[in-house]
């Protein structure tokens, strides 16, 4: 099993060219048995990162440690091989001359060869492929060809895992499918992991911490559920998923919205402010049920749930999410409430917008 | 190779094959000379004297040039590839540049600098199977350099990275990972360069390597025996035949396709100072030996006895012959390669057999193409004779055009090559979308499929470009009166032991062909950042 | 597909124009009589002597030398396929053996008009019904270090494959034509079995694998590699004669001798002539030939390339040619060279000499 330790990363910084950053002063540590989930849209550095600790691309500024030990800071580099990292290629780049099983013995090369075959077939057995270990990775279908990767990574039993957006390439069913037995494995690994991707659903659903990127820098980390429900910036809460907002200034330890008030105590008075609501936490009710009075304009399904979009006197439109048997139609006159869980009020201008 | 029916597919078999097949016949000639022409003990002969001699002299030669083109062709590509260093840009055509030098005359010059009494005498000397391998290594790994670069540009370097991961040093890395993602790249490159080997004359027979082309040579030379010198010929094409073949078969098992659709060429690594001049001299080590040396040492040999006449005609006439050449292989090569694709067993076959005519040393392919055309003259004179009487107003050998055709039956396995594997990235799923946008195959071929290949035909006519520089036998003798080439001159020279008079044609070979090497490196360079 | 069948047609046109452009007024005119101003010349030859001779005769008699120049095997097949079409009116080899095979194939005819200019060349060195003649003369004989053999110890070929010279000797490849003429004469003068003992005698005498050509045999001997090498004369001469002060030192590390083959006298071979079957430009040709025999015409050799001339009693102006001595060449007629080649060959073969 893998040693315990931690992976820190400390103010890491890469350019690209002369002013352009990728990764921009970035901290973050990754503690060994626990799944972090690093979310940030296309082009937001997280994979420059992930290759960074992989030992894949050098630093330009700060440190990234294992355990005590420097495995990159400016002008000092341990190469790759060096690292104990397994990582999963967001095209899993098996190796389209070797077979399933020989991909997976591949960094297995020091032990003799039976054992070196016993431990590959284990870890094919593992996720579930041991029955296609002399298929080539083109005869592998997507899903198939992601779990050789997975295995693959962890043969060598690596103290650190990272994997680039590793279900980007399945469909959707599927997806959930191999979620569960990549979060299975991982776990037994007891690495520290480090999961790159775009998807808020599967950062939500298999990380432990979860840190958003954006623009080469790491704008929150959290705990899944906190940073669903408190967000501290609209970028925050958006790459979780649909968020409403609304701006205005604290008064009296409040912020008015047309939604209603809410609690801004943890702000000072008479700073800007901005309260941040999940269209769930949104409740419509029936016509006299008390709230904010909103006539219907739109409704939509969307993943089981149904999505209202609802105007309210002051001109403001809103988005709800109500389940489906809650039967409101278009022109209904209706009364929203908010519930304070879902609501997450920051300072606004704090963070960009 | 799949065959693929689908009825939306643009594969044009028929004039593809019948392409391949002009290209084929000097070769088929040659082939039906062995089987029809008189026989004679000669055969009996070689076969209880020097015929082991020639095949292992064979063998040797050409797995230690084809070994030792591997070892510098093909991590150079993918240094120049994958890594920044200062001088990469100029090492990216530098590289390519002793493709230029004539084997021949590397051999003669390097033999002249190491041979005891020579200015590098505490060199071992470079002669026999080992000198001979190492010659055509030095002046032929540009093949594989540069269809090597080619396949490193368009990859992305994630499965390096993996091995890299996953415990593998930078040297495991490339030799595990990168080098099998390169191979069908690597394998064409060497092709050619076995092919080449074993069609050469002028630098084993100097070296004192006497292979299977020497043999047929002095069949020929000795007994005027030419029936017996296509037969050993057909030795050289039955091995060239059985290699490529093992090569397929082996690709196809381990099938090249990339783990997912999506492919992303990476971004170059910039090298820190030490491994980047250590990158810079690992570049310029070949380049050095297989062009720079051996041209100093002719150069400096001209010095002291130069030549008089003026090399202004034979290099138009070089240019002439290998512009000419390159555009219509460039055609040719495309054509077979389309052949290929149908998957029509005929045109398969045609478009395989055009490919051996590389095998076959030039002189024996200069035969069989005088032959045909020998043949192909009676018959239009005697065409000519029943309907206006008297012969054919053109004697078609000695011709500018016999000529070019006769190249073309010789390096159409360098022209099909690089327009096989342009025509590989069209897949059949883009003639589709085509066809579904309402596109005719006019517009099919115009619009999908040139831009896609046309950086292949543009290789595949500058490889025969500079081969026709640098050819000699069927030069020699299909030219018309008092028509130089730079090749013809050099080697006249040079077969005389007047290596410095030999030097000025030689070095302006190299010159001309250097425009078409800078060409191709810019264009593959092109091609990788789009 | 109509597309590219019609690109290929063009370039067909493309071509034909270019081949007509190119040999327009040489080719298929078979009446030779008209303005005939030029003269094809099929060589294997390519020395600067040849080129001052062509320039020479158009300059002494305004008719134009058109050349080609190609390996004596190729320009034979040549001839050959283009039968009575062919615009050759001379063919000229390097060597007897070439020569023999053409007249062999029927490539030439007889040029009776130059009855009186043959008489002065020897008649062992053209071919008994003057279907082809040597124009110039080159020798094979023995470069050898004067400091480390006894010019004495070596009267004929016969001795290198004495034990004495074990490991001593240099020579080119047995495929080199030279070579497989020397061996055709000493096949003609002791038989068969005496001339396969005497190469195998070579072989196991040879300092090193054949390589190289003859200039690298001498300078072998220079560097002290081997001691005795077989060489054409002009090869030596040219060393001896070089403005390259290196080449020149290694000229003169060594002495040159022109023993007799078994006893029958040095071994001379030819470049010779011959008058094509079909020679369109039949007159210009005959005319070309007599230059090529007068006394202007067979300066050039000596003076250019350090070739003797074939013509008996011309003078001319080469010390280190000189220098050498008198020859004392072996009767056989060439001829018989060229019907020896095969065997010689397939002695070679046999032996083992490279």
């Amino acid at each position: 099993m893998a040693q315990s330790g931690t992976l820190t990363v400390s103010n890491a910084s890469i350019a690209y060219g002369k002013d352009k950053s990728a990764v921009d002063g970035v901290d973050l540590s990754l503690s060994c048995g626990t799944v972090t989930a690093l979310l940030g849209p296309s082009g937001s550095g997280k994979s420059t990162l992930l290759r960074a600790i992989a030992g894949l691309e050098a630093l330009d500024g700060g440190e990234i440690g294992f355990a005590g030990e420097v495995w990159s800071e400016t002008g000092q580099h341990k190469p790759p091989e060096a690292r104990r990292c397994g990582v999963v290629f967001q095209d899993y780049a098996l190796f389209p001359n070797l077979n399933a099983l020989d991909n997976v013995s591949f960094g297995l090369n020091r032990l003799p060869r039976p054992e070196r075959r016993k431990r590959a077939q284990q870890e094919l057995d593992g996720v579930e492929l041991g029955h296609r270990a002399k298929a080539f990775p083109h005869e592998l279908s997507g899903g198939e060809q992601q779990r050789v990767a997975l295995a693959r990574a962890l043969a060598t039993d690596p103290d650190v895992m990272l994997l680039d957006e590793p279900f980007s390439g399945l469909d959707r069913r599927l997806r959930n499918e191999l979620r569960d037995t990549t979060a299975r494995a991982l776990k037994d690994s007891g690495a520290a992991t480090l999961i790159v991707t775009h998807d808020a659903e599967e950062a939500l659903s298999l990380a432990d911490t979860i840190a958003l990127m954006t623009d080469g820098k790491i704008i929150q980390v959290g705990a899944p559920d906190t940073l669903y429900l408190k967000p501290t910036s609209l970028a925050a809460a958006r790459l979780l998923g649909d968020v409403e907002y609304f701006d205005g200034d604290v008064i009296d330890g409040h912020l008015q919205t047309p939604l209603g008030a809410f609690d801004a105590r943890a702000i000072g008075n008479a700073t800007k402010a901005r309260a941040l609501i999940r269209p769930e936490g949104i409740a419509v009710g029936a016509g006299s049920s008390g709230g904010v009075a909103a006539t219907i304009v739109e409704r939509r399904l969307a993943g089981g749930h149904a999505r209202l979009s609802c105007a309210l006197e002051t001109g403001n439109v809103v988005q709800a999410r109500v389940e489906l048997t809650n039967r409101v139609d278009v022109g209904a006159r209706v009364q929203l409430s908010v519930d304070a869980h879902f609501v997450s009020v920051v300072t606004a201008g704090s963070a960009a917008s | 190779m799949a065959v693929n029916r689908n009825a939306s597919q643009l594969a044009p078999s028929w004039p593809a094959a019948i392409a391949a097949l002009i290209c084929a016949a000097p070769l088929i000639t040659v082939a039906a000379l062995g089987v029809f022409g008189p026989w004679t003990d000669y055969m009996a002969h070689i076969a209880s004297t020097r015929l082991p001699a020639y095949l292992t002299n064979t063998a040797a030669v050409t797995v230690i040039a084809a070994l030792a083109a591997l070892v510098i062709g093909a991590p150079l590509a993918f240094i120049v590839a994958r890594y920044e260093f200062p001088g990469r840009r100029a090492m990216e055509w530098a590289l390519a540049l002793p493709l230029a030098v004539p084997a021949y005359a590397a051999a003669y010059a390097w033999y002249d600098l190491t041979q005891t009494a020579g200015p590098m005498g505490f060199l071992p000397t470079v002669r026999g199977p080992v000198g001979a391998g190492l010659i055509f290594a030095l002046t032929l790994y540009p093949y594989v350099y540069l269809l090597a670069r080619e396949a490193y540009a368009g990859q992305s370097s994630e499965a390096y990275d993996a091995a890299r991961t996953l415990g593998a040093s930078p040297l495991g890395a490339f030799l595990r990972a990168a080098l099998p993602l390169a191979r069908p790249a690597i394998a064409a490159g060497l092709a050619l360069v076995i092919m080449e080997s074993l069609a050469d004359y002028g630098a084993v027979a100097h070296l004192g390597a006497p292979t299977l082309s020497v043999g047929l040579i002095r069949a020929w030379a000795s007994e005027g025996a030419i029936a017996d010198a296509a037969r050993l010929a057909m030795i050289l094409v039955v091995i060239a035949f059985v290699l490529f073949a093992y090569e397929r078969s082996q690709r196809r098992r381990a099938r090249q396709t990339s783990a997912s659709g999506r492919r992303k060429p990476s971004r170059r690594v910039t090298l820190s100072p030490g491994p980047g001049v250590l990158a810079l001299l690992a570049c310029l080590t070949p380049v050095l030996l297989g062009l720079v040396v051996p041209m100093a040492r002719l150069g400096w040999r001209a010095l002291s006895s130069p030549s008089n006449r003026s090399m202004l005609e034979a290099a138009g006439n070089s240019l002439l012959l290998a512009t000419a050449s390159s555009v219509l292989a460039a055609a040719l090569g495309l054509a077979a390669a389309y052949a290929l694709r149908s998957g029509r067993r005929r045109a398969i076959i045609a478009a395989r057999l055009a490919g051996l005519g590389y095998a076959v040393p030039g002189s024996v392919a200069a035969l069989g193409v005088l032959i045909l055309i020998g043949s192909f003259q009676s018959g239009l004179d005697a065409a000519w004779t029943t309907v206006f009487g008297g012969a054919f107003p053109v004697l078609l050998s000695g011709g500018v055009i016999a000529l070019v055709f006769a190249y073309q039956s010789r390096f159409a396995a360098a022209a099909i090559g690089p327009a096989e594997s342009a025509l590989n990235r069209v897949t059949p799923t883009l003639d589709s979308a085509a066809r579904s946008l309402g596109a005719t195959s006019r517009d099919i071929a115009w619009r999908v499929h040139w831009p896609l290949v046309a950086s292949g035909a543009l290789l595949a006519g500058l490889l025969v470009f500079v081969e026709v520089l640098k050819e000699l036998p069927a030069t020699m003798i299909m030219r018309p009166l008092n028509f130089d080439t730079l090749a013809v001159t050099a080697h006249n020279y040079a077969s005389d032991e007047r290596l410095g008079e030999a030097a000025l044609p030689a070095l302006l070979i190299v010159l001309i062909a250097l425009p078409a090497m800078v060409w191709i490196a810019r264009r593959i360079t092109r091609s990788e950042q789009s | 597909m109509s597309r590219l069948m019609k690109t290929f047609a063009a370039f067909f046109m493309a071509g034909s124009a270019l081949t007509l452009a190119a040999c327009g007024d040489t080719g298929a005119g078979g009446d030779g009589a008209s303005d005939a101003g030029e003269v094809n010349i099929y060589t294997a030859r390519h020395y600067a002597s040849d080129y001052a001779i062509y320039d020479a005769f158009t300059e002494a008699t305004g008719i134009e030398v058109n050349y080609i120049e190609a390996g004596g095997d190729l320009l034979i097949e040549r001839v050959r396929m283009d039968a009575e079409r062919s615009p050759a009116d001379i063919v000229i080899t390097v060597d007897a053996g070439r020569l023999w095979r053409a007249e062999q194939a029927g490539l030439f005819q007889a040029a009776r008009e130059l009855a009186e200019e043959l008489e002065g060349i020897p008649a062992n060195l053209r071919h008994p019904e003057n279907a082809w003649f040597g124009f110039s003369t080159r020798v094979r004989g023995i470069a050898y270090a004067p400091d480390r053999v006894d010019a004495n110890t070596i009267t004929d070929f016969a001795d290198l494959a004495d034990p004495r010279f074990e490991d001593r000797i240099c020579v080119r490849s047995s495929g080199n034509v030279y070579n497989q003429s020397l061996m055709a004469a000493l096949i003609n003068t002791a038989g068969p079995e005496a001339a396969e003992a005497w190469a195998a005698g070579i072989v196991n005498n040879l300092a090193r694998a054949p390589q190289g050509g003859d200039t690298d045999q001498i300078r072998a001997i220079a560097a002290g590699e081997c001691d005795v090498a077989i060489v054409n004369h002009y090869y030596a001469a040219r060393l001896m004669n070089s403005d390259d002060a290196a080449d020149r030192a290694v000229g003169d590390a060594v002495d040159f001798m022109m023993p007799p083959v078994a006893g029958a006298g040095a071994h001379v071979n030819v470049s010779g002539a011959g008058l094509a079957a079909n020679a369109p430009n039949r007159d210009n040709a005959i005319r070309f030939l007599e230059y090529l025999l007068s006394e202007e015409g067979q300066r050039f050799f000596p003076e250019l390339t350090n070739e003797y001339p074939a013509v008996e009693g011309v003078s001319y102006d080469n010390a280190v040619l000189d220098g050498f001595g008198e020859i004392e060449a072996d009767p056989v007629n060439v001829n018989a060279l060229g019907e020896n080649a095969a065997e010689a060959q397939r002695i070679f073969d046999r032996v083992g000499w490279p």
